[in-house]
């Protein structure tokens, strides 16, 4: 018996150290492909490569996860479905089960698993199919309400509020320090939607509201169902009234995510709407920063609050059953206690599953009674209540509509079936794969990294991994996709005059990582370059850059290039800090001159091998 | 081997039947036992679905009745008493008051929101009863079993209907079962699988969906699990056995009534039919034992039967063997058996050693050691012609081999036949040893050939004496025939003293003729019968060819020829050898070249010492040549051959018996010599004789035999006055003697026999008598008695008288024998006038 241990032991041993050597080489990223067929996970937003890919990564040392960046709505992967590039995963922020009909024949039913069955009933009912059937599956929740700057609140002895009437006068009273009361980015439109909605969440939630809510959201629901009429007028109302209350200034609808902050951070404003993630960055930084409910003005308090993100598998999975496993294995890493929490280290979400444990961070502990009490509304978040309430809110602040005209515009706006077909500004008649090759790397990334050189007149142009959404198909492009071709949204440019040997420590940085900038953990994650080409070894910590080529030799130190970095701003900061490069950076984002580009005729560049992966 | 088949098939057949009908037995029972296990668990599970049907009745039924109650109470305090009273009767987790829009205030006063959907809808506005699960993020999910009531107000909170909240672990001990040991599970679930309540024993993990669960740990297919799902969706009923987590489970499931919700129930196959399973067991163990021991019982006698068989079968291979082995062992045959693939050597008999020579190991690690023993090299090995061989046939060679050990040559018939053993083609080869036969074979044809040369010699030699008869006869009758009618004509003309004494001259010769005839055949008839045994006594070359000369004086001048006698090189005259044998070659040539050489003609007669390194020993050559008729090629080949005698000689002209060649061959070969002839026809004949002869060690005489021409006989002896006593009982021969004696010059007394003349001889005085002549063979007393008892004589000088025998016995032994009783000499009867003179004369010389 003593033997049969010890054989199980050692195996035990060996197994322990197989597992351990994949982690490490997985983290290398899968230099060392198998032949099995990668899996494409959309995520909707470059935040997620930061831990929680990575983590996913790890998880799945033997699965070589191809992780791009997508959107954050189901035009996009509509879009994508339309044209026959689905990816294996999809993941998206704005969701309602109404948008998400036209993708539900392409998307795989998800009721009869256990990542399904481990959200809780009350969640998972709204992502619940009149079939009963199952595409998405939420993950963990944003809480989203109103941040409050305690120490502002505690220096002029200005009480937190805990109602609606205590929230208009702790605004007043910091109007009267010259302080703004309340702000919110209300240049997005998310911003507008949500207020509109939380300010009047226990009538959204009443009987009435709720029933006109599950027909609005009803995918079955083949009728056009606008505005409930008992409900709806008195939200607008609710809003109108916060506007004045609060003292919202029309200028405040060109607000966006930065001045809104800033104004917080800087002790301008008392109160902004954010997020649990903001309320802990906040404090983090040593700013006492509170989280409070939207206040309802028939007392009641609510939290809203919305998934992180829901996910969803392309059907066409299935038809591979190795493959499908492997894309299975990946949901439930995405969706799983750990995954979860490697979302911002589950300190400002919530659980909707009952297999997550999240902790709560003690800066959000004023939420729990919230959480308690069930006062936590989901958001209605169709892609037509935000971009109607960006337009009815806007025009609410600026005064153009009162309670009424919003309501009506807002209800016309919704019940408008007309279909506008974009117009189409770009065709693209080859597709180029977004499959990352040892040999070449990603024919998508080069043809956009190749155009974009070409936009910005440069020598060579390098982008991260997160740079593009990868689409780069066979298809008519609408003004709206063609943006959707960069993402994030925020992604930005810089210009700098380099030698030869400043560019390969730049692109070095890049492949290898440096500390606060963004650190290569598969093949995938690799940057794209053009104008160079590149060689690249996998070892067990990462990626080692070898050798930098231009036309065909190795790259001189001393040639003078221009060079145009991409990147989000947190990642560039380390590479800005370094004075070295002297980098000039684009107040437009790349989005925005890519479009113009695209309008003023730019052309998409034909791939090239910029990549050799060894 | 088709018996055995046949018992393999059956045996086969009844293994199959067994297994069949044992299979058949288990699927019965276990069909049995599924069935009553199913029927047990949907009645106990049933039970347990009651329970909680029940339970939910109950708490619908406690709800309606609280809200009845609330209609009539107004007291809050006494209502909270009320709840908080009946939450420790029922169990619930708390009571809530809720409003239109979901929000609800408990007993204690806590407010919330109930997280209701669509469900609100059908309590409030519909006024059904609901039970949904409610859930805090966070939290364990609880059942809510909600009822609309009467509006109303609890402290200050606007409610429609009320409810009471159940926690997970408040249901599970409805679904609990003292059954199974506490090993069953129990779900209730949705119908997509999703789990309302879970009462898993076994698995700490928690299960969310009870589908996906069995889709990854259970051995159901996608088809069984589609049927599950479309059953739970149609509120169906239903059983299976099912592996889950590698562990044999009853499932059962059936709708709840309640909502969507249908409850499954898992229970280990073991712990249901554990008694069922040890029935099972039991007897099933039962019939294998039965079944074993009828088997087994089978089993024993088939392999007692088989084992006698076997052992008749042993016996009569070891029977076989040792039969085989002796047979073998005391054959001449070599059994092989031979593999056809690779040659190889199944069996060899044991007594192929004795017969080749080769051992069995040896044959075994290969059948090529034979060919190593091939004779001959180039003839085809067996082995390459074995594959030529049908099944049933054989084939058959001869082959010599010499054996490696004694290099003896033995020669086998091999015979190989093909035969097919156990679907395997092999060869059987049996060498058998017949050198014995070629042996036997050989001497009988040697034998045969030999006794046809024999009967063939036999043949010839009975023509030779039937023509020697003839010849005999013809060359006896005619001197015979020339004596009488010479002595007819004699007496007829007795007056005529002229013609009798030309009749007298005449029938002398023949007289001669006749004896020498006689002589020679007995002569020859000694030779043959080996009865002649040579003598070596001290001879002188010289004096030898002297007195042959002597002899032969006498017919060389008569037939007026020229003798000439020459000696060369002879440096060793005094040899050993038989003088007489010798002497009586030399005389026959020399007598043959006198009969054969016409008047005038020449014949030389040389001895030469011929140089040897022979120490002791001298080879002398003697040739007889003579310029005569010479012979015939032809007849010098047979002239050696008794009786042969040269057709053209003519008896009229030359006289002969026929045999003095071929007897002074056999002597000559006797002495170890040759003698060969080289003759041609009226050229003449030579005659050579080579012989080796003992050399005296002291030469004695050193005279050389000096080249002479020719030698007369001198007739005066000097024997007149000399007193012969003569001893002769034939008067005939008594009185020639007496008369040839007479002639030259001796005294004769006579005397009738030995005693006679012992008597005579005793009387007498010293030298009364020179010398007495004694017939041999007399009556009274034979001349060897009567010669011993004169030596014997008490008078010296009478007693060494000399004797010399006179006898028809000539041969050796009886000379030897006279020479044994003191005599002194021999003479040949009938007296031959020379040689009586000459041994006188010897005699006398010798004195």
């Amino acid at each position: 018996m003593k033997r049969i241990k010890d054989i199980k032991r050692l195996i035990s041993i060996l197994l322990i150290t197989v597992m351990t050597a994949g982690l490490i080489t997985g983290c290398a990223g899968s230099g060392e492909s198998s032949d099995r067929e990668s899996v494409t996970v959309y995520m909707w937003s470059s935040v997620l490569l930061d831990s929680y890919a990575p983590y996913i990564q790890e998880q799945l040392p033997d699965v070589d996860v191809e992780f791009i960046v997508g959107n954050n709505d189901l035009d996009y992967y509509k879009f994508l479905k339309e044209n026959g590039q689905l990816p294996d995963i999809i993941t998206c922020r704005r969701f309602s089960l109404h948008d998400a009909n036209d993708l539900k024949d392409s998307l795989l039913d998800l009721s009869t698993t256990e990542e399904a069955g481990a959200v809780y009933d009350s969640y998972i009912g709204n992502f619940t199919n009149t079939d009963d059937t199952i595409n998405w599956i939420p993950l963990c929740g944003e809480a989203d309400g109103l941040v409050a700057n305690k120490e502002l609140f505690d220096k002029y002895n200005i009480p937190l509020p805990t109602d609606y009437d205590s929230l208009v006068s702790a605004c007043k009273k910091f109007e009267q320090q010259g302080i703004r009361g309340f702000v919110a980015d209300f240049a997005y439109d998310y911003t507008c939607m949500e207020i509109l909605q939380g300010l009047s969440i226990s009538e959204i939630n009443s009987m009435e509201g709720r029933l006109w809510r599950s027909k609005y959201e009803d995918p079955a629901n083949l009728e056009v169902t606008g505005l409930d009429r008992e409900i709806w007028p008195g939200v607008f109302q609710r809003m109108e009234n916060f506007i004045k209350d609060v003292n919202i200034q029309p200028e405040d609808i060109n607000l966006d995510y930065d001045p809104t902050i800033n104004m917080f951070m800087e002790g301008k404003a008392a109160i902004i709407r954010s997020g649990g993630s903001n309320t802990v960055a906040f404090n983090d930084m040593g700013i006492e920063a509170v989280f409070l409910p939207y206040f309802c003005q028939d007392g009641e308090e609510w939290m809203l609050t919305y998934p992180a993100f829901q996910v969803a598998v392309n059907k066409d999975a299935e038809s591979d059953e190795s493959h499908m496993k492997d894309v299975m294995k990946v949901l439930e890493v995405m969706v799983s206690d750990g995954g979860q929490n490697s979302l911002a280290e589950g300190q400002h979400v919530i659980t909707y599953s009952q297999n997550v444990n999240l902790e709560m961070s003690p800066a959000l502990d004023n939420l729990k009674k919230n959480i308690e009490q069930n006062q936590m509304y989901i958001r209605i978040a169709s892609n037509d209540f935000f971009a109607t309430s960006l337009d009815v809110v806007h025009k609410m602040i600026t005064g153009e509509y009162d309670a009424q005209q919003a309501y009506t515009e807002f209800n016309r706006q919704l019940e408008d079936t007309s279909v506008t077909e974009p117009e189409k500004i770009l065709t693209i008649d080859e597709t180029y794969s977004n499959r990352f090759k040892p040999e070449g790397g990603r024919e998508s990334s080069s043809a956009m990294a190749g155009s974009l050189r070409d936009l910005y007149g440069s020598d060579v142009l390098i982008a991260p991994a997160y740079s593009f959404t990868e689409t780069v198909i066979k298809a008519d492009y609408s003004e709206e996709m063609v943006s959707s071709m960069i993402m994030p949204n925020t992604l930005l440019a810089w210009d700098s005059q380099m030698t030869g040997a400043q560019l390969k420590n730049y692109i070095k940085a890049s492949v290898e990582g440096i500390d606060g900038g963004f650190r290569p953990f598969n093949q995938g994650m690799l940057p794209a370059v053009s104008g160079v080409s590149i060689e690249v070894e996998a070892s067990d910590d990462g990626f080692v850059l070898t050798k930098v080529l231009k036309d065909g030799k190795e790259l001189d130190d001393n040639e003078k290039l221009k060079v145009t970095c991409l990147n989000t701003q947190g990642f560039m900061d380390p590479f800005l800090a370094d004075e070295e490069y002297k980098f000039r950076g684009y107040e437009l984002r790349v989005s925005e001159q890519w479009l113009e580009y695209i309008k003023n005729g730019g052309n998409i560049a034909a791939p090239e091998a910029y990549i050799t992966l060894k | 081997m088709k018996e055995r088949a046949k018992g393999a098939i059956i045996s086969v057949i009844i293994v199959v039947l067994l297994v069949l009908l044992g299979g058949a037995y288990y699927r019965f029972v276990s069909k049995t036992i599924y069935s009553e296990s199913v029927s047990h668990l949907t009645e106990v599970f049933h039970q347990a679905n009651v329970s909680l049907h029940n339970l939910i009745e109950s708490n619908y039924g406690n709800i309606h009745l609280w809200s009845d109650y609330l209609e009539y109470e107004d007291d809050e305090s006494r209502i909270e008493n009320h709840f908080i009273k009946a939450k420790e009767d029922a169990g619930f987790t708390d009571f809530y008051f809720i409003s239109r829009d979901g929000k609800y205030v408990s007993v204690s006063g806590e407010k919330g929101n109930m997280d209701f959907k669509t469900e609100m809808y059908s309590l409030i506005l519909e006024k059904k009863d609901i039970v949904i699960r409610s859930a805090i993020p966070g939290h364990p999910q609880v059942i809510i079993f909600a009822a609309p009531a009467k509006k109303a107000t609890y402290k200050g909170f606007k409610y429609e209907a009320i409810g009471v909240g159940y926690s997970n672990g408040a249901l599970i001990n409805e679904l609990k079962t003292d059954s199974f040991n506490g090993e069953a599970s129990s779900f209730v679930v949705h119908s997509d699988g999703r789990v309302v309540v879970d009462n898993a024993q076994q698995d700490d993990r928690n299960v969310y969906n009870f589908v996906s669960a069995l889709s990854k740990h259970s051995s159901m297919t996608g088809e069984e699990i589609d049927d599950l799902c479309a059953d739970l969706k149609n509120s169906m009923s239903g059983a299976g056995l099912i592996t889950l987590s590698d562990t044999d489970c009853y499932m059962i499931y059936e709708p709840v009534g309640i909502d969507d919700w249908s409850i499954i129930s898992v229970v280990p196959a073991k712990t249901v039919n554990s008694s069922m399973n040890r029935l099972q067991s039991i007897t099933m163990v039962i019939a294998a034992v039965i079944m074993m021991i009828i088997g087994g019982l089978l089993l024993l006698y088939i392999i007692r039967r088989n084992r006698l068989r076997l052992q008749e079968k042993d016996m009569e291979i070891l029977y076989r063997d040792e039969m085989f082995n002796k047979v073998s062992i005391n054959m001449d045959d070599v059994f092989l058996m031979l593999d056809s693939h690779k040659l190889r050597v199944d069996y060899v008999s044991p007594n192929i050693e004795k017969i080749t020579g080769i051992s069995q190991n040896q044959v075994r690690r290969s059948i090529h050691e034979i060919d190593a023993f091939v004779e001959q090299s180039d003839t085809v090995l067996i082995w390459e012609q074995l594959p030529d061989i049908l099944p049933g046939e054989q084939r058959e060679w001869d082959r010599k081999y010499v054996l490696w050990k004694t290099g003896e040559v033995r020669w086998f018939h091999v015979v190989a036949f093909c035969s097919e053993i156990m679907d395997e083609k092999k060869y059987i080869l049996v060498m058998s040893d017949r050198t014995k036969d070629i042996h036997i074979k050989e001497e009988l044809e040697s034998a045969v050939a030999a006794a046809e040369d024999a009967l063939k010699l036999a043949k010839a030699a009975s023509k030779a004496k039937s023509t020697f008869l003839s010849n005999m006869s013809h060359d006896i009758r005619t001197p015979m025939k020339a004596v009488i009618g010479f002595a007819t004509l004699g007496l007829a003309n007795v007056d005529d003293r002229e013609k009798v004494k030309d009749y007298l001259s005449k029938i002398l010769s023949s007289g001669n003729h006749l004896l020498s005839l006689i002589n020679d055949i007995l002569d020859m008839s000694r030779i043959e019968s080996g009865k002649i045994v040579l003598e070596e006594t001290e001879a002188n070359l010289s004096d030898m060819l002297h007195d042959i000369k002597t002899i032969v004086s006498g017919q060389i001048s008569a037939k007026q020829l020229k003798l000439f006698m020459d000696a060369i090189d002879v440096t060793d005259e005094n040899v050993y050898c038989d003088r007489t044998r010798l002497n009586q070659i030399l005389l026959n040539l020399i007598s043959n070249a006198i009969k054969f050489t016409p008047a005038g003609g020449i014949i030389s007669v040389r001895i030469k010492q011929i140089h040897n390194n022979i120490e002791g020993m001298g080879s002398y050559e003697i040739r007889v040549k003579d310029n005569g008729i010479g012979m015939s090629p032809e007849f010098a080949k047979k002239i050696f051959e008794p009786f042969e005698r040269e057709r053209n000689s003519t008896v009229s002209k030359i006289q002969g018996t026929g045999l003095g060649m071929a007897i002074s061959k056999n002597i000559i070969d006797m002495m170890g010599g040759t003698i060969e002839v080289v003759t041609e026809p009226d050229k003449g004949t030579e005659f050579i004789v080579r012989l080796s002869l003992r050399i005296q060690p002291e030469s004695v005489h050193t005279v050389r035999i000096k080249d002479q021409n020719y030698l007369y006989v001198n007739a005066d002896n000097g024997f007149s006055g000399k007193h012969i006593l003569l001893v002769e009982d034939n008067e005939l021969n008594k009185e020639i003697t007496k008369e040839i004696l007479r002639e030259h010059g001796f005294i004769i007394d006579t005397a009738d026999d030995g005693l006679q003349a012992l008597e005579r001889i005793e009387s007498s005085e010293p030298g009364d008598y020179d010398l007495v002549l004694m017939d041999i063979q007399m009556p009274v007393m034979d001349g060897y008695e009567a010669s011993k008892r004169i030596r014997s004589l008490d008078n010296s000088r009478l007693a060494s008288i000399p004797v010399i025998a006179m006898t028809a016995n000539v041969f050796s032994e009886d000379r030897r024998k006279a020479a044994e009783c003191g005599m002194n000499g021999f003479i040949a009867k009938p007296i031959v006038v020379e040689e009586m003179i000459t041994a006188l004369k010897s005699v006398f010389d010798s004195l």
